[in-house]
């Protein structure tokens, strides 16, 4: 949004401070991302294909996959529940659940993947039960799907709860005036006004998932061909100065980054189109 | 008030009366703490135990160790530069975004958030490949003598990076919703440009300006993704926290990683209380569905 | 269908927000509730519709008690402040969601939905959605929305409070129609006095989580049933009097009661502005002698202020503009100020 100012700089600074922030921008952001695809097509597009057809890649593709289609549909539960119960209810310890929340974001990603070596590492207090029931977490699928669910867990939550905090309980209790079940209400009236925020929020979700690196790295054991996800198998690629394929695999990454770009840019533009009729007062529901 | 509520409702133990009509509080408020019990407090209550079954002299011993205390002040001084880089830049970034016309502007708007989206580990072999001695900036660099990547420019460098969505897209909303009047009136007595943005507009952007420092400065503090491929790693020079704890992982010394780890979550979980504290006093003001809007943007 | 509330109580933590209620509504009236802000008004309504469980005391339609049964079982249809329509919807979709909700064959909702935007006179609206419409359009949008299942009761939530001037006042005298046509129980709440007395057949007043008076807009004019009551339709002089042997003084008034006062001790006594009126001479009304101290034309009335003698405190007549011009008072003349009503309490 641009804003008419009649108070404004003059042109030459305005000329110079928008030079910098492009400057800058592209020194810190778009050279370095150019360059990847620039990288990931020095062996042409052959090579290119190739590095992306290999076995191990296809492996962490399916790794990563997995990993995705089980932390996102929980976190996506998660994000309703939590939503549901911090914007339509009051409860004590409602800013502590929100804090917790917050967690992943303030805890350092190798932190992430640490506590679960902690629990269920050989060395925990449930690792000798673990392991003579033959189950694997650490260095295992099971391990990379969790700590992934761990650091993408807020994402849909902290899309939700604005949203639904905005728009209040009115529209449910009309819902529920009108004599819809519980389960009508929200497929009919919850679902609908929240879905651009949970579309963004599942995506960003799904992104960050498919791009967790720290706390995968500290899980996976990176044994290859079986836990290695994509960004795991960046790094073994270009430890191994495969250099050209590390920044194949990469730009995959950077398509799906820019793509959860694009979903954002999409839902807040359909948000603002369908935007309720009013701003309301937070609550409308009396405690 | 809550708690009256509460009191008057244990009185009649018999009587259960729904406070709310609406459905589905057990069912939401079970599975929410469920899963944030069982996904968030019992795996970070092993840190917690692991640390409590330490010696103290060995948990002191690791955590104030010189490789560890070289981490530390390399992590904190460079998430602190980091962040202060970020607030300059990322305030003139908000403000060309929100004042003026160009070609191209959404484009860019949107790009902000491309280190939000982008994997770290990603970031990390790219800012590498650019500030290497091949890269296409790092080499005229070194040319000159000033090493980039693998040294702790490179670390600099990786930081920013990670932590300039924060600044941005919480400066961006309050100077979108500033009031042209308040700087128009400075005008009118007489303010020139430079004073009008030094006394009435930057004292205004404070608030968000420190919350974006303190994000930035917090996500900076346990990066790692991106760092590890241009630090170089070398213990006493360039090996941040986070590479740290998970060399000693690699190593099984699980108790040591805790330790550091206990260290660090102090660190990040105070900056958060901070930032927290002063978010809730700014008060209820805050949370009108702009702002709401807009810290969700940031998020 | 009748809705009998009887000794219901609720309070938000300390703040006792109905306080031992009892009230009945006829089957087929249209009631207000009517109060200042913070009387409980709204969440009486809440409590009627369900959206609120009261901690003691009942609430029956016709017969069954409904108190603690769930919001969606009781059949009503309720109109929020602020009309929670669904944005997402069109407003046939919203009109004919309650239909849809019961499964009702898609043929079925279709002929509802019509009658309503024709009785709504939305012609032309239903594939609109609700942030393309006004307010007024809104506010019947929600109505139609409401009244579609075929509610046992309406209820409706400040229904107007939402809109400008003319179009409350239009929608007003369209909601009386409305309901002659359609004769479904209505409850609605509102803290506008006009709006009560124009629209309802009945009105409750409350204060401070308790009735106050419940009945016709003239049974409350003409005999308020205490000083709240007078206080809050205001528009009246207030007089600190004392009683004595059967009648109520202030100075050289003496007003006649018949109430069951004590002998002596002092009262108030509440003369409405239109009920003072001035001339030269006692007509055998009670009366007190005063100056005119100010005089303004207002419309067709005349808003004179006058001090009676041996008091500070000035008292306000209304004065039709034809009586003021052809008595010939200005500001200044002596008048003898006759008291044509008033209400007494002590």
């Amino acid at each position: 949004m641009t804003q008419k100012r009649s108070v404004s700089e003059s042109k030459a600074s305005r000329v110079f401070l928008t030079a910098i922030a492009l400057v800058f921008l592209g020194v810190v952001l778009i050279i370095p991302l150019a360059l990847v695809f620039h990288t990931a097509f020095r062996d042409g597009l052959e090579g290119y294909l190739g590095a992306l057809a290999d076995p191990d890649t296809l492996s962490a593709i399916r790794v990563t996959c997995i990993a995705v289609a089980i932390a996102v549909p929980c976190n996506i539960l998660f994000g309703f529940a939590a939503a549901w119960s911090i914007t339509k209810f009051e409860f004590r310890g409602k800013r502590l659940i929100v804090s917790l929340i917050d967690v992943p974001f303030a805890v350092s990603p190798v932190i992430s993947g640490m506590i679960f070596v902690l629990l269920f590492g050989a060395d925990s207090f449930l690792g000798p039960w673990l392991s003579d029931h033959g189950i694997r977490i650490i260095f295992a699928l099971p391990g990379i799907v969790i700590a992934t669910t761990f650091v993408t867990f807020p994402f849909v939550a902290r899309e939700l709860i604005p949203v639904m905090q905005m728009q209040g309980a009115e529209q449910e209790l009309a819902a529920l005036t009108l004599g819809a079940s519980p389960w009508q209400m929200f497929r009919l009236v919850t679902l609908p006004s929240v879905k651009w925020g949970l579309f963004y929020g599942s995506i960003l979700c799904a992104a960050r998932a498919v791009g967790e690196f720290g706390a995968v790295s500290v899980v996976s054991g990176h044994i290859r061909g079986e836990t290695n996800t994509l960004p795991l198998h960046v790094e073994v690629l270009y430890n191994e100065y495969h250099f050209s394929c590390a920044f194949a695999v990469a730009t995959l990454l950077i398509l799906i980054a820019v793509l959860t770009l694009g979903a954002k840019a999409t839902a807040e533009l359909m948000e603002r189109r369908t935007r309720p009729q009013r701003e309301l007062p937070l609550k409308e529901a009396k405690p | 008030m809550d708690s009256v509520a509460h009191v008057a409702q244990m009185s009649r133990p018999g009587k259960r009366r729904r406070q709310n009509p609406l459905p589905g509080f057990g069912l939401s408020m079970g599975y929410t703490l469920t899963y944030l019990g069982l996904l968030v407090l019992v795996p970070l209550s092993t840190i917690v135990f692991k640390t409590f079954s330490m010696e103290w002299s060995a948990f002191w011993a690791t955590i104030s160790a010189p490789r560890a205390l070289a981490a530390y002040g390399l992590s904190f001084f460079g998430a602190l530069a980091a962040a202060a880089i970020n607030c300059v830049f990322g305030t003139v970034v908000a403000w060309v975004l929100v004042r003026y016309r160009f070609f191209g502007k959404r484009l860019v708007d949107a790009l902000v958030d491309l280190p939000f989206a982008v994997p770290t580990a990603v970031a990390g072999i790219a800012l590498t490949a650019v500030w290497g001695p091949q890269g296409p900036l790092g080499e005229p660099l070194a040319r000159v003598g000033i090493q980039v990547a693998y040294a702790r420019w490179g670390i600099l460098i990786a930081m920013v990076f990670v932590g300039l969505p924060f600044v941005v897209r919480t400066v961006q909303p309050v100077l979108e919703t500033m009031e042209a009047e308040v700087e128009e009136a400075a005008a009118t007595l007489g303010a020139s440009r430079a004073t009008t943005f030094c006394f009435v507009i930057v004292p205004h952007l404070a608030p968000a300006l420190f919350t974006g420092f303190a994000l930035s400065f917090a996500r900076a503090l346990g990066e790692y993704g991106s760092i590890v491929f241009i630090s170089g790693n070398m213990p006493l020079r360039t090996e941040i926290t986070p590479l740290l704890i998970m060399t000693k992982l690699e190593q099984f010394d699980y108790a040591g990683a805790t330790a550091l780890a206990a260290v660090m979550l102090v660190a990040s979980f105070s900056v958060l209380f901070v930032v927290n504290s002063l978010q809730w006093r700014k008060g209820r003001a805050a949370k009108s569905p702009r702002t709401q809007r807009a810290n969700r943007r940031a998020s | 269908m009748k809705i009998d509330i009887q000794k219901v109580s609720k309070s938000f933590g300390l703040f006792p927000a109905l306080d031992d209620v009892d009230v009945t509504i006829p089957s087929g009236e249209l009631v207000a509730l009517l109060g200042p802000s913070g009387s409980g008004k709204t969440t009486l309504l809440r409590v009627i519709a369900g959206l609120e469980v009261p901690e003691r005391g009942r609430v029956f339609f016709g017969d069954l008690d409904v108190t603690q049964s769930a919001v969606r079982g009781r059949n009503i249809g309720f109109v929020f402040q602020h009309y929670a329509l669904f944005p997402h919807m069109t407003v046939a979709q919203n009109i004919g969601f309650g239909l849809r909700v019961r499964k009702y064959k898609k043929k079925d909702i279709a002929k509802r939905t019509d009658e309503l935007i024709e009785l709504m006179q939305l012609h032309g609206l239903g594939n609109r959605l609700p942030a393309e419409l006004s307010g007024g359009q809104r506010q019947r949008v929600a109505l139609a929305r409401a009244l579609a299942p075929n509610p046992a009761v309406l209820l409706l939530d400040e229904p107007f409070g939402a809109l400008d001037a003319r179009v409350r006042q239009d929608l007003r005298r369209w909601l009386r129609r409305l309901h002659d046509q359609i004769h479904v129980t209505t409850v609605f709440v509102t803290h506008d006095q006009e709006e009560a007395f124009e629209v309802a057949d009945r009105v409750a007043i409350l204060n401070d989580g308790r009735i106050e008076q419940v009945g016709s807009p003239d049974e409350i004019f003409d005999d308020p049933a205490n000083a709240f009551v007078m206080d809050f339709i205001g528009g009246a002089n207030v007089l600190q009097g004392h009683l004595e042997s059967g009648a109520w003084r202030f100075n050289d008034l003496v007003l006649p009661h018949h109430k069951d006062f004590g002998a002596t001790g002092s009262a108030t006594a509440y003369i409405r502005n239109k009920d003072i009126r001035l001339s030269c001479a006692p007509n055998g009304s009670p009366f007190f002698h005063a100056t005119v101290t100010d005089a303004r034309r207002v419309g067709l009335v005349v808003h004179a202020t006058i001090h009676p003698q041996g008091s500070a405190e000035p008292l306000f007549a209304e004065i039709p503009h034809d009586d003021w011009s052809s008595s010939g008072f200005k500001v200044g003349s002596p008048v003898v100020a006759s008291v044509k009503r008033a209400q007494i309490f002590q």
